[in-house]
């Protein structure tokens, strides 16, 4: 076991039509005061483009984590879940989908797509930036993923 | 008597031999004359009376060739001898007669020479006439020759007569009375030998015969006996009748005598010839009575040899015709008998006699194959002349006795059958008085037979039924009518039984009632059957009528179909307006369901339904359509499979189809229904939620940055917009519980209801420290239904006891029971501040508070959601409480117990 690097700046994939939710993540990790980049696409296209480097994300890094909608204008959260699980290289990715569904449907569907995990988005705002938090934590700091 | 009848027939007998002696003798007397009386001229063998006409040598010849001739004209072999001597006999004769009177005289004088005298050629030609008649064949004019003949006697006896009573004195009175008295004799010889002239039939079966002929030749006998009498007579009374001398009294007293001689000789001849025949008419019949009767009949002599033998006996022995006669009768007596036979042969009884009995004796014959045969003789015995004979009169009794024996068997036969029929039987006389009951009968009453004959059975019919069995029963024995009647009869255990009892008389061929002959057969199941059949057809009919069912009966081979009035009632036909015709229903059927109908009938048809079965419409008679329900089943099949006879009912079911066709819109709304808010829940908890989260987090984000900007206004007004979104959150996550509530297809299943209240209490764990509250659960049984949803139902129960809590610190008693009804009741109870009892049953309705909504009281939503999902597990939900004092919520579910 390597040891963890946490003053490695990360890249974040924020996958988030709604841009308040954008801006509540983006507090969050602010107030984290952590300095991995966050980078906030709106549709799931753009999300497949950020990953391809394809078209005005020619230059995107890849990823260390991707927060992911379910529900997206354009390419559905699913979708790019689904893409995203079927590429070798992007499977490694840790992918949260992170939704104001709690609809059990979608829960056991985005499992079914190899989510890494489902978190409900909490109504509460306190609730809402420790569960960010907590997800950045864990994922970034926590878990040993394989190298990229 | 038969024998001596042929034996007297067949022989020549003595007239044969006298006919020979009269002729030859003759011949043999007149060749005397000739050569004595003349030849050697001795007087006496010329005249026999000396002193009287002599008998001429050519009188004597005629006579001997005469003679000579009638021997012989019998014979075929001598036929010419005896015609050329008649031939010369009659040429002399027409000499004297003819030529003598015509002058032509035999020259000289010498008594050789001279001729016959006219009466002697004229008794010489006739008889020559009849030797030459029967010449060769005697038998063929018999009968003429016998009249001649007769005529022929009749000169000599005349002459014979003159010369007995007046001698020759008297010669030459006229041209007849010139014969001599060896002339007369001998041609009267002649006269009768001509009539024994036949070789086998004698002058008295001439004599006999009925015809003319017979009478002819009868009354020819008395004229040849009497006439000469008479004609000699005549001569003397002409010589005498004025002399008045003895011999003309004599004469005179000869002559009536005569006359009283001859009628009487004519009335004995006329008896005898009566006689004769009554004779022979009486032996045909004897004959015939013999030959032609169906019963053996044979004739034994003393010697015990069989003399005559009818056919019947010859074919009851098996022999041929003829055969029998000859045998001695002991040939046709089995071995074993035959020496006493021999013995006792002539021991019978006869009439009048007391011997062996001899009528109608069953014995055994022996017939010729050797095989026996049974008769039945009776004997008697015939006079014969040869002493007595022995008529055995016999008849053959096998076949009698076969059927006599084939009785026997039949009856025993039939008394076995008698027993071993299940049936009581019985008969009875003509009378009506019965005689005989088979051992069922006596078994099934427990009565001797004797006790119960003739009427003593009587006492076992039931009461109620003797008078109408009796009344039945006179009838029939009065009518000889068969009868037939149902009655009850008591069993040996005094059980009644229903009885079919059936009677006919057994007649002769006359018609009258030899025998009643009767049996009863135990119908009692039957009867019970007919009851309980009866019961259910009516029952049928009544669930018929009651339930609108048309029925039909349907003959798959004719295409017939019986269709019940309710059938056509239910189209609104009238009976009949739609042809019985199983085609003709099935075009009534809609064309939608037509082609499906026909395919699940065929599929019937072929056997692989058990039952026809089909919803349809029918065209109704004002040309709507009914449905119905159209059931059947094939009731019969021939021995390949097929179909032949169905049977079923038509059952309007219209009503039913339009409240299904309702109830499946119902549902059909209903389901889309719940999709529409299975969607509204989902907007709400998401679309819906969505907004209001970034309402109320964005507004904890300003009071976050922003604190220290805002003043005490700002900040309250920010409160109020935070707690209203809140709320107004909360609200929405209510109402989606409640929409999902009790709307779980999942299936019911146990629950441990200490869990679910653990997970409960664990949710609400920080509200119960913020509270103060002290909760207190017992032990829960468990019961069924969800644990999420039960989990909730706890869940809101507590949260709305501390909630609503009073002045004091929250106390919560949890409980649970289970009864035997196999319900369970959970109760819930608090402290609180109660419901008044007018409040108790608003409060599980949808948003329906009793508080005033400050920011601290529920969304209404909770209760109601509770009650739902406690209703859709089968259970109640209710409180119990008095202001002030506290309530107690209490809900029921069923408990689990009755699964295991």
């Amino acid at each position: 076991m390597s040891d963890p690097m946490p003053f490695t700046p990360v890249d974040i994939l924020l996958v988030e039509d709604n841009l308040g939710d954008a801006i509540l993540v983006r507090e969050a990790l602010a107030e984290y005061k952590i300095r991995n980049s966050l980078h906030h696409v709106q549709d799931g296209e753009q999300a497949m483009d950020f990953l391809y480097r394809r078209g005005d994300h020619a230059e995107a890094p890849t990823p260390g984590l991707i927060f992911l909608d379910l529900n997206l204008p354009r390419k559905d959260g699913r979708e790019v879940l689904m893409e995203v699980k079927s590429d070798p290289e992007l499977r490694q990715i840790p992918v949260v989908v992170f939704t104001s569904s709690a609809a059990e449907t979608d829960i056991v569907r985005s499992y079914g797509l190899h989510a890494n995990c489902y978190v409900t988005k909490p109504l509460d705002l306190e609730q809402f930036m420790r569960v960010v938090q907590s997800i950045e934590n864990f994922w970034l700091h926590i878990v040993r993923l394989p190298g990229v | 008597m038969m024998a001596a009848h042929h034996r007297d027939a067949d022989s020549p007998g003595s007239g044969r031999r006298i006919f020979r002696l009269a002729t030859l003798g003759t011949a043999a007397i007149a060749a005397f004359v000739v050569a004595v009386g003349w030849g050697l001229d001795w007087a006496p063998a010329r005249t026999i009376v000396p002193g009287w006409p002599a008998t001429t040598p050519a009188t004597a010849t005629g006579i001997g060739l005469l003679g000579l001739s009638l021997a012989t004209a019998a014979s075929t072999r001598s036929r010419l001898a005896s015609v050329g001597a008649a031939v010369l006999v009659l040429l002399v004769c027409l000499w004297a007669l003819v030529l003598v009177p015509a002058g032509f005289v035999p020259p000289g004088d010498s008594p050789w020479l001279s001729l016959p005298s006219i009466a002697t050629s004229v008794t010489l030609a006739t008889l020559a006439v009849g030797s030459l008649l029967v010449s060769g064949n005697p038998a063929r004019r018999y009968r003429v020759v016998g009249l001649v003949a007769l005529v022929g006697l009749m000169l000599p006896l005349h002459r014979l007569f003159v010369l007995a009573l007046s001698g020759p004195g008297r010669t030459g009175a006229s041209p007849f009375d010139t014969m001599s008295l060896p002339t007369a004799t001998m041609l009267a010889v002649l006269g009768i030998a001509g009539l024994l002239l036949h070789p086998n039939l004698p002058y008295r079966s001439l004599a006999a015969a009925r015809d003319t002929l017979g009478t002819l030749f009868r009354a020819g006998i008395a004229v040849a006996v009497f006439a000469p009498l008479l004609t000699a007579a005549g001569v003397l009374l002409g010589s005498r009748i004025v002399d008045q001398d003895l011999e003309g009294l004599l004469a005179w007293a000869s002559t009536a005598m005569s006359l009283v001689l001859a009628s009487l000789l004519w009335t004995g001849l006329q008896m005898f010839v009566r006689l004769q025949a009554r004779t022979e008419s009486l032996a045909q019949r004897f004959e015939r009575l013999f030959r032609f009767s169906p019963m053996g009949k044979v004739l034994v002599d003393d010697t015990g040899r069989i003399r005559t033998a009818n056919p019947a006996s010859e074919r009851i022995f098996g022999y041929r015709a003829g055969e029998l006669v000859g045998r001695s009768i002991e040939d046709l007596v089995p071995e074993p008998l035959r020496d006493v036979h021999r013995r006792q042969r002539n021991e019978f009884e006869r009439p009048g006699d007391s011997g062996i009995g001899a009528s109608n004796r069953a014995v055994d014959g022996l017939r010729a194959d050797g095989s026996r045969v049974p008769l039945e003789i009776t004997l008697t015995t015939l006079p014969d002349e040869e002493g007595e004979m022995v008529l055995a009169t016999m008849a053959d009794i096998s076949a009698r006795r076969a059927a006599e024996l084939a009785l026997q068997e039949s009856e025993n036969r039939y008394r076995q059958l008698t027993q071993s029929l299940p049936q009581l039987v019985w008969t009875c006389r003509p009378t009506g008085e019965c005689d005989f009951l088979n051992a069922q009968w006596v078994a099934y009453t427990g009565v001797p037979e004797q006790a119960q004959l003739p009427y003593g059975w009587l006492d076992h019919v039931h009461p109620d039924d003797r008078d109408a069995l009796m009344s039945s029963w006179k009838a029939a024995v009065e009518t000889g009518d068969d009868m037939q009647v149902e009655f009850r009869i008591r069993r040996h255990d005094g059980l009644y039984r229903w009885f079919d009892t059936r009677a006919t008389a057994i007649k002769d061929v006359e018609g009258r009632i030899v025998k009643w002959f009767g049996s009863n057969t135990d119908i009692e199941d039957r009867k019970l059957f007919e009851v309980r059949l009866h019961e259910t057809q009516r029952r049928f009919e009544l669930a018929v009528q009651a339930t609108r069912e048309g029925l039909w009966d349907w003959n798959l081979v004719t295409d017939d179909i019986y269709l019940s009035p309710q059938w056509f009632a239910m189209l609104g036909y009238a009976e009949g307006e739609v042809p019985y015709r199983g085609d003709f229903r099935a075009t009534l059927i809609h064309p939608d369901e037509a082609q499906g109908w026909r395919t699940v009938l065929q599929q019937h048809f072929d056997a692989r339904t058990p039952f026809h079965s089909v919803e349809c419409r029918f065209r109704a008679h004002d040309g709507t359509y009914r449905w119905m329900l159209d059931r059947g089943q094939v009731v019969e099949r021939d021995a390949d499979g097929r179909p032949l006879r169905m049977v079923g009912t038509d059952t309007d079911i219209s009503d039913r189809k339009v409240l299904e066709l309702s109830l499946r819109q119902q549902t059909e709304d209903l389901t889309r229904s719940n999709a529409d808010l299975e969607r509204f829940a989902y907007i709400a908890s998401h679309d819906l939620q969505e907004p209001l989260r970034m309402v109320a987090s964005f507004l904890q984000l300003l009071d976050r940055k922003y604190e220290g900007k805002l003043d005490d206004t700002g900040r309250q007004y920010l409160d109020f917009a935070v707690g209203g979104a809140r709320r107004m959150q909360a609200l929405i996550q209510d109402l989606l519980r409640y929409s999902r509530a009790g709307r779980s297809d999942e299936p019911l299943v146990r629950v441990d209801m200490n869990r679910a209240l653990a997970v409960a209490l664990d949710n609400l764990s920080v509200a119960i420290a913020d509270a103060g509250a002290k909760v207190s659960p017992d032990v829960l049984p468990p019961a069924r239904g969800q644990a999420g949803e039960l989990t909730q139902v706890f869940q809101n129960l507590v949260q709305n006891a501390l909630r609503y809590g009073g002045e004091a610190a929250p106390e919560l008693k949890i409980s649970g029971e289970c009864t035997d009804d196999g319900m369970c009741t959970f109760s819930v109870q608090d402290n609180g501040v109660g419901i008044a009892p007018q409040h108790q049953d608003r409060i599980f309705e949808l948003f329906k508070r009793l508080n005033p909504n400050d920011g601290k009281s529920g969304t209404g939503i909770g209760l109601a959601t509770c009650k739902r999902i406690i209703e859709r597990f089968g259970g109640r939900i209710w409180v119990e409480s008095q202001p002030g004092a506290g309530s107690t919520f209490r809900f029921t579910l069923p408990s689990d117990t009755e699964q295991r």
